[in-house]
């Protein structure tokens, strides 16, 4: 187990080592490093451990392998909830896009527990194929509402539909990062009280741990993680899906208590080489890093998806 | 010994089905109950509802104590599943997941750090040793259901609720069982075990309870209970037999 620490320790590291170095132009490294790419790769880390640790939680609580903050449209809501923060003229404060954002997601988890019918979470894919219709409510709400009333328009959209993680300024970075470790680090503490929901809602409770307390307080700091995040950089999908399930193959286990350490630190090597290779592989044009990991993630869903139908998994 | 008792105990439907109508027992700690009645007699909204197991919809009403423990729909998820552990006849997991992580699982409900003796003791036991390293996914439900009981017993809680939990069992594993649950009831362990084999009943239990049409119809001792009268209140329009084992000595019933 400790090899799996220090072979992802060192993951991260080459990966910041790619993010800050590649393509670099030296005559300006100092002022480029210093401005942009470590403020950058900051954030990559912060986001993406974020999301990964957001989405093991997620299938664990839901009892759904499926489930992640994009497909299942908290990633929308909170980018909604946000956008609408945005033009009410918060933009300025830092805390009332962060609440905009955290309440979207929160609406959106709240509401697809209420329409998914209790008991049927785990067996069926509905509550996949409602995340997704939310997802898409949201999406085009959040499309229509800033092409009305964002002087900035469609660019803005693109922002929020397709993530960006070149305007995060190194104080925003720090803070998401730090609010990524506390939450990652709870979840970690309780990682017990998470492993009992492996079984399914109704055998909770028979290890001894509160089943609707639990899942409120993971529900609550999943928003949180999510809100900060799209807030942030825009929406980003799949890191939340892919990392959890290469990580439970990688550790043949799926117990909390090396799971979260290891989705936080795999998180974060995925979406730093993710961004590398989106700020430098058309230099100077940008890729949006949202389009780039879809189109990684978007067929892993599909491969997942088959293979849990025929019961492999 | 202090009883396990129930008084006036109804588990209704919202809003009007009787699912279980005032119904109340006294048993002795490290007894085994079988619970057996037909099917939607009441057994498993008994059995749950006894448990904590909270059901939306359904309403309880009456007392349930085991020893001194009182108000158990009050106490949190860790100090009932002390005193009351339900189990049902099958579980499964969307994750992978060894059978030696569930019964460690198990046995860190409330403690610290698992008590590898028990774990090590149940297991050889019910012999799951090569079963350990094995993904609960892979198993057969028998297989299953094995891993499930010794992951009760290894939890220790007071009381032990298996409802079905023996229901994919085969004839050999299920008279292995039964030797086994009275070993780990004389360590003082009580069991409440609903089936549909009557016999394997006999073979297991201290004593029956009988219910019908949400009401216990009967409880008492195996030999009191395997009579034609009983049995002609439990099942008006079948004709069974009584017969007693050369083998074990217990009733037996024929049909």
């Amino acid at each position: 187990m400790k090899k799996k620490y220090w072979l992802a320790g060192l993951a991260l590291l080459a990966a910041v080592a790619i993010s800050l170095f590649l393509r670099l132009d030296f005559s300006n490294a100092a002022l480029i490093l210093r401005e942009l790419r470590l403020p950058r790769a900051l954030i990559a880390i912060g986001v993406g451990s974020a999301l990964a640790v957001s989405g093991a939680v997620m299938q664990t609580v839901l009892s759904n392998p499926l489930a992640e903050p994009y497909t299942l449209g908290i990633a929308s809501g909170a980018a909604f909830g946000a956008a609408i923060a945005t033009t009410f003229g918060w933009k300025i404060s830092f805390f009332g896009l962060n609440a905009g954002a955290v309440v979207g997601a929160l609406a959106v988890l709240v509401l697809l527990l209420k329409l998914v019918v209790r008991g049927q979470g785990r067996q069926s894919d509905s509550m996949i194929l409602l995340g997704i219709m939310l997802s898409l409510t949201c999406a085009s709400g959040l499309a229509i509402w800033m092409a009305l009333a964002d002087p900035l328009g469609v660019q803005s959209i693109n922002f929020w539909l397709l993530g960006d993680l070149s305007r995060v300024g190194l104080s925003t970075a720090l803070a998401l990062l730090g609010l990524s470790l506390v939450i990652s680090g709870y979840f970690w503490f309780f990682s017990r009280k998470l492993d009992a929901f492996l079984f399914g809602e109704d055998w909770v409770e028979g290890f001894g741990v509160s089943y609707r307390q639990t899942q409120r307080i993971a529900i609550l700091l999943i928003s949180i993680l999510v809100g900060f995040c799209v807030s942030a950089v825009g929406m980003i999908g799949f890191v939340g899906l892919i990392i959890p399930h290469l990580v439970r193959r990688h550790l043949r286990t799926s117990l909390h208590f090396h799971l979260i350490p290891l989705c936080f630190l795999w998180g974060a090597v995925a979406l730093t080489l993710g961004d590398a290779l989106a700020h430098s592989v058309s230099e100077p044009r940008e890729l949006p890093v949202g389009a780039l990991t879809s189109l990684v993630g978007a067929p892993v869903f599909i491969a997942l998806f088959i293979r849990r139908r025929r019961g492999e998994i | 010994m202090a009883p396990l008792s129930l008084r006036k105990w109804s588990v209704k439907a919202l809003p009007e089905k009787t699912l279980v109508s005032e119904t109340s027992f006294d048993l002795p700690m490290g007894a085994i109950l079988g619970v057996y009645g037909p099917n939607g007699s009441g057994k498993t909204s008994l059995l749950k509802s006894i448990s904590g197991m909270s059901i939306e919809g359904r309403e309880t009403s009456g007392e349930f104590w085991i020893e001194n423990a009182t108000a158990l729909a009050e106490m949190t998820p860790l100090e009932r599943v002390k005193q009351i552990l339900y189990l049902g006849s099958d579980f499964s997991t969307p994750f992978d997941l060894t059978v030696r992580e569930l019964l460690e699982m198990g046995a860190r409900v409330g403690a610290e750090l698992p008590d590898r003796e028990r774990i090590q003791r149940v297991v050889e036991a019910l012999h799951l040793r090569d079963f350990l390293p094995r993904v609960i996914n892979t198993l057969s439900d028998g297989e299953k259901q094995l891993v499930m009981f010794a992951r009760g017993v290894i939890q220790k809680p007071k009381v032990l609720v298996l409802d079905e939990s023996f229901s994919k069992l085969d004839l050999d594993h299920l008279l292995w069982i039964a030797k086994e649950t009275r070993r780990f009831a004389k360590e003082g362990m009580t069991f409440l075990i609903a089936s549909h084999d009557l016999n394997f009943l006999s073979e297991v239990a201290d004593e029956l309870l009988f219910m019908r049409k949400s009401i216990i119809i009967a409880k008492g001792l195996v030999n009191d209970l395997f009579t034609p009268a009983t049995l002609a209140e439990l099942y008006p329009n079948l004709a069974l037999q009584v017969v007693r084992s050369p083998e074990s000595g217990k009733l037996k019933i024929l049909y």
